[in-house]
């Protein structure tokens, strides 16, 4: 026969007050984020699409690789995802551009071609390509998202 | 995810415990809060400046400064800790939204207004002054409540609200309306940098203070405003916003090759920023051009080191402290506590009026203590804002030489705050109001004619006269009497100025310095007092002005060569430019990169001038060169003066542009005028000597007519490559010399038009022409056109200049290539010495009084063309026609 004192009752009185309120919480909290202002909800999804986004690589070189496998494949779309968010409607509309004036292995080749990289800091990278004589190279600048830890193409 | 954001987090969710919504509410919901935190906390932006750090040193410095500027400042720990925390807590709950401020539109972002219903976000400054009634507590107004009401703890810290709002000001981003996007590290690589630096105080302020640098003295918090928006947005770019046309600042002077922390040589786009000097804005890189395929220029805020954000920062820190001291200065002055004194132990005097150079609030200002003041260091083109401090009396400025009044400065800061005026020599006369227009500054005094200064001449009595730059809005008069003019630096004439040079005016420009006119430059020189742009060195013209001796007579002197100063350089937007009877000598300085283009005496982009009897010589690799627009040039001669074997470009280089070139000669350049899909007119211009001093034409949209070369290894017009695109038209006229193709085809896309018109002559190597467009030969009886191949110079014209006979009946070179898509007519023409001269694939040609003469096959055609001849003369070829031509 098992007996209960008053210690076990008390203590599982607390312990299911923790429960109950940890459900109420739960239930309170969503009802409150609705009720937040829109503005500061639109911020947040705003702010959510780049937490967790995670087209890119682990290494910058992938992240290039990866751009290059998608234009390859003609997968604009996905191309334009390796971008930063606010600047994948314009990659898109390029590369767009690009497969109408048949320009596209052009800029894969450059991709695919020898090129020097460095980490000036951490969490950025930069490709530098050489591609004429007078000391004006193609650059390729890429973020990592420390949300992911994935390379965003920054610019190019 | 990073400890800095975790932490931006956890501001966030502080801010929303302790908003205003929560407040009064109880315990359990502000534990609801925390637990709602930790669900959103992967999502927290990081903001502008760092409020962790950034906003936090900045605001430290600011009292730094403001403390070591007066010695009555009345700030204490208690305080400077208030205005860190305001500093610190702008950016909560999600204030940053309103934390922009664009001048030149006088708007907030507008980025995410859907997420504002619709309207676009207010303005840092309308956020500051209390415009937007979202904010109520934390605005200029409240602070000076709060200060009047006694809760001076309160208003310290809502002060530090609007500090953290100056300093945003000098973030570009923030002024150019560019969002960036402030979220975990992406965006702002200029906030990027200046991350690392506070909380604790930066070094900023100590270092003005021990400069004597004092803080920028504002009549209202929104001049604040304006004038710091606009400092940072006038002479910085943000990532996003180099290339919007919404903005026409900062342009670009010239570039300079330096090492990267990797060791590469790169190349930066740099501008000069009053009192600050030169200063990298951007870096230049190529970007892949998908229309194209090819690689085009581009200006880039990257990545690479920390060379380019070292300068931003450099300058906009600084700026960043001295506005918030000032803005701090303004508060107490509003509340009735406004220090007077400055720091000086020698000088204690109450400082009664600033005196800033132009432009605007650019520069450090020169403090006057006492009603009578005394210019020393005015130069003659000094021109200035002054602002008289409120209870000034009238201050009067006088020149050091002469003991004469200067122009008067009447007590206008109750009225306008502000009196904007220029100071000369000469009578004193009234100020003028910065609204009423554009001013003149006159800077000769005499009208005596004389001729220019030779080199046994001396300089004016008082020395040459130093130009350190042209005032905004005004009108500057070169002189003869003042000449020589001495410029040392790539001095801007703004889109607003006008720069007058009368006849015998001398400029001379020291290395790397030169001419960028915005604005408008107008040389008026006769054929007996030419106005002069040279170098320094060129003791020809305006003495010795180096005081090193004379060129040529004297052992130490240095002599001027080619490109010893940059250019005179008319960007985009300048109007209404002319040069008459000027020389321009040894200016086109190389760049260190080999960038050609800025290596010409004269660079035109995108805008027109009129040069009429001008003498360029010695300039660097072009003598003119023409990017766009509709320039005039006229009788002019153009020389390189280089040495044998000195590599030259061209003497006028014209592409995409509109231009005419009439009677102009061009000496010794490699290519005496080159075209670039032009659509010039180039009409009786001679070329002479050179290496291969010709006329080259790549794509004969320009109209070249009369134009003559001689004593060259190729006297003609070359047209070779494209040399008319899909849908052009070009039109041939008659020459002293021919049209020559050699070396490379010549090409005639699909749906071009080229019409020839009688007279001219053209000569073939055998490279070809392929014509996918439309031909039109319209010779006459008495001037039937020529094609011939280059080695027939019966017409008279010994093309490559060597003197050689070819045989009269050498045939070989292979002719007009006429492709499906073309469409031939030719009527009153000549073809000889070719093998083939026309071969046609499939298109329809119409031959009519053509003469065929010395060839090896006259016409070969296939058999699906279309041949309409009649009138044709065929003599001397050893086939006339592979078709049969009896039908």
């Amino acid at each position: 026969m098992i007996y209960f004192d008053s210690t076990f009752w008390k203590q599982s009185g607390i312990f299911a007050s923790i429960i109950v309120a940890v459900l109420v919480l739960v239930i309170y909290t969503g009802t409150f984020a609705q009720k937040k202002d829109p503005r500061e909800a639109g911020i947040d999804r705003w702010a959510a699409e780049y937490s967790t986004d995670r087209y890119g690589g682990a290494t910058p070189d992938s992240t290039i690789d990866l751009l290059a496998t998608a234009l390859e494949k003609g997968d604009l779309d996905l191309a334009s995802k390796y971008f930063m968010p606010d600047k994948q409607m314009v990659m898109k509309s390029r590369f767009e551009e690009g497969k109408t004036h048949n320009t596209i292995d052009g800029f894969v080749s450059l991709l695919r071609g020898p090129k020097s990289g460095s980490e000036p800091f951490s969490g950025t990278y930069q490709f530098s390509i050489k591609v004429a004589d007078d000391g004006i190279p193609f650059l390729i600048d890429l973020v990592k998202n420390p949300a992911t830890n994935i390379w965003k193409v920054e610019e190019l | 995810m990073s400890s800095s954001s975790t932490k931006t987090s956890l501001y966030l969710c502080t801010a929303q415990l302790f908003s205003p919504r929560l407040r009064g509410s109880s315990d359990f919901k502000r534990i609801l809060v925390i637990f709602f935190c930790a669900f959103l906390f992967s999502a927290s932006p990081a903001f502008a400046y760092s409020d962790d750090t950034t906003h936090r040193g900045l605001t430290r410095d600011a009292v730094r400064l403001y403390r070591s500027s007066y010695s009555d400042a009345a700030l204490s720990t208690s305080d400077e800790e208030a205005l860190v925390k305001g500093a610190f807590e702008e950016d909560f709950d999600y204030r940053f939204m309103r934390h922009f401020y664009d001048p030149i539109h006088n708007s907030g972002l507008t980025y995410l207004s859907e997420l504002n219903f619709g309207r676009p976000w207010s303005s840092s400054k309308e956020w500051a002054i209390g415009g937007d009634p979202e904010n109520i507590d934390h605005t200029w107004p409240e602070a000076v409540r709060l200060y009047k009401s006694g809760e001076r703890e309160k208003a310290m810290e809502v002060l530090g609200h609007i500090l953290h709002l100056i300093e945003d000001a000098t973030v570009p981003d923030h002024t150019r309306g560019d969002p960036h996007p402030p979220l975990l590290e992406f965006g702002s690589p200029f906030e990027r940098f200046a991350k690392s630096f506070g909380p604790s105080e930066i070094g900023v302020g100590k270092q003005l203070g021990e400069k004597g640098v004092v803080p920028l003295v504002f009549s209202s918090i929104e001049e604040g405003f304006d004038s710091t928006a606009s400092f940072s947005n006038r002479h910085f770019f943000s990532k996003d916003t180099i290339e919007d046309p919404a903005f026409t600042s900062p342009v670009i002077e010239y570039f300079s090759a330096k090492r990267t922390a990797s060791g590469d040589e790169a190349l930066f786009a740099m501008r000069s920023i009053p009192e600050y000097g030169a200063s990298a804005v951007a870096r230049v890189g190529r970007q892949y051009q998908f229309e194209s395929g090819k690689l085009v220029r581009k200006y880039f805020l990257t990545v690479d080191d920390n060379s380019l954000m070292e300068q931003y920062w450099q300058v906009l820190s600084e700026y960043a402290v001295r506005s918030s001291a000032g803005v701090v200065r303004l508060f107490f002055e509003e509340v009735g506590e406004a220090p007077q004194r400055l720091v000086e132990t020698q000088d204690e005097r109450t400082i009664l009026a600033e005196i800033q150079p132009f432009s605007v609030a650019d520069t450090f200002p020169l403090v006057v203590k006492e009603e009578k003041v005394v210019l020393g260091e005015m130069s003659e083109s000094f021109a200035a804002r002054v602002r008289p401090l409120p209870g000034a009396p009238s201050i009067h400025l006088y020149d050091t030489e002469t003991g004469d009044p200067l122009r008067q400065v009447f007590d206008l800061a109750r009225e306008s705050g502000v009196a904007s005026m220029a100071l000369s020599e000469g009578t004193p006369s009234s100020p003028l109001d910065e609204s009423s227009g554009e001013e003149e500054v006159d800077m000769s005094t005499s009208t005596e004619a004389s001729p220019a200064r030779g080199p046994d001449d001396e300089a004016s009595s008082d020395g040459p006269n130093e130009i350190t730059f042209f005032a905004e809005g005004t009108t500057t008069v070169l002189s003869r009497a003042h000449s020589p003019y001495i410029v040392r630096a790539y001095l801007l004439v703004p889109s607003n100025a006008k720069v007058v040079l009368g006849a015998g005016t001398v400029l001379k420009f020291a290395p790397d310095a030169g001419l960028r006119v915005a604005g408008t430059l107008v040389a008026s020189g006769t054929p007996s007092f030419p106005v002069v742009f040279s170098s320094i060195f060129d003791d020809t013209y305006g003495g010795d002005s180096n005081g090193d001796g004379v060129c040529g007579r004297d052992l130490e002197a240095t002599c001027p060569t080619r490109g010893s100063w940059r250019h005179l350089y008319f960007e985009p937007g300048s109007t209404n430019s002319s040069l008459e009877s000027s020389l321009i000598r040894f200016g086109g300085q190389f760049s260190p990169l080999g960038i050609s283009y800025l290596a010409s005496g004269i660079f035109v982009e995108g805008s027109s001038i009129r040069v009429q009897s001008c003498t360029l010589e010695g300039n660097g690799m072009y003598g003119l060169y023409l990017q766009g627009g509709s320039s005039e040039i006229r009788d002019t001669h153009i020389v390189s003066a280089a040495p044998p074997g000195d590599v030259t470009m061209a003497g006028i280089y014209a592409e995409s542009d509109t231009s005419r070139v009439e009677r102009v000669t061009v000496e010794g350049y490699q290519t005496g005028i080159s075209t670039v899909f032009s659509h010039g007119i180039f009409s009786h211009n001679m070329v002479r000597g050179g290496v291969a001093a010709y006329i080259s034409a790549d794509g004969v949209g320009a109209i070249f007519e009369g134009n003559n070369a001689t004593g060259t290894e190729a006297n003609g017009i070359a047209i070779v490559g494209t040399a008319l695109r899909a849908g052009e038209q070009g039109v041939l006229k008659r020459n002293e010399v021919p049209y020559a193709t050699f070396r490379s085809a010549a090409i005639f896309e699909t749906d071009s038009h080229l019409l020839i018109e009688p007279g001219v002559v053209w000569k073939i190597d055998g490279s070809r022409l392929i014509l996918d467009g439309s031909l039109s030969v319209r010779g006459i009886e008495e001037a039937p056109v020529r094609i011939s191949a280059i080695s027939d110079d019966s017409d008279g014209n010994d093309f490559f200049g060597d003197g050689q006979k070819f045989p009269e009946n050498l045939v070989g070179a292979q002719g007009l290539l006429l492709r499906t898509a073309a469409h031939t007519d030719i009527s009153h023409a000549r073809l000889s010495n070719f093998d083939p001269a026309i071969r046609y694939h499939g298109s329809p040609v119409d031959l009519d009084s053509v003469l065929f003469i010395h060839n090896g096959v006259a016409i070969a055609g296939e058999a699906d063309g279309i041949l309409r001849a009649t009138n044709l003369t065929f003599v001397d070829n050893i086939t006339d026609s592979v078709i049969d031509l009896s039908h």
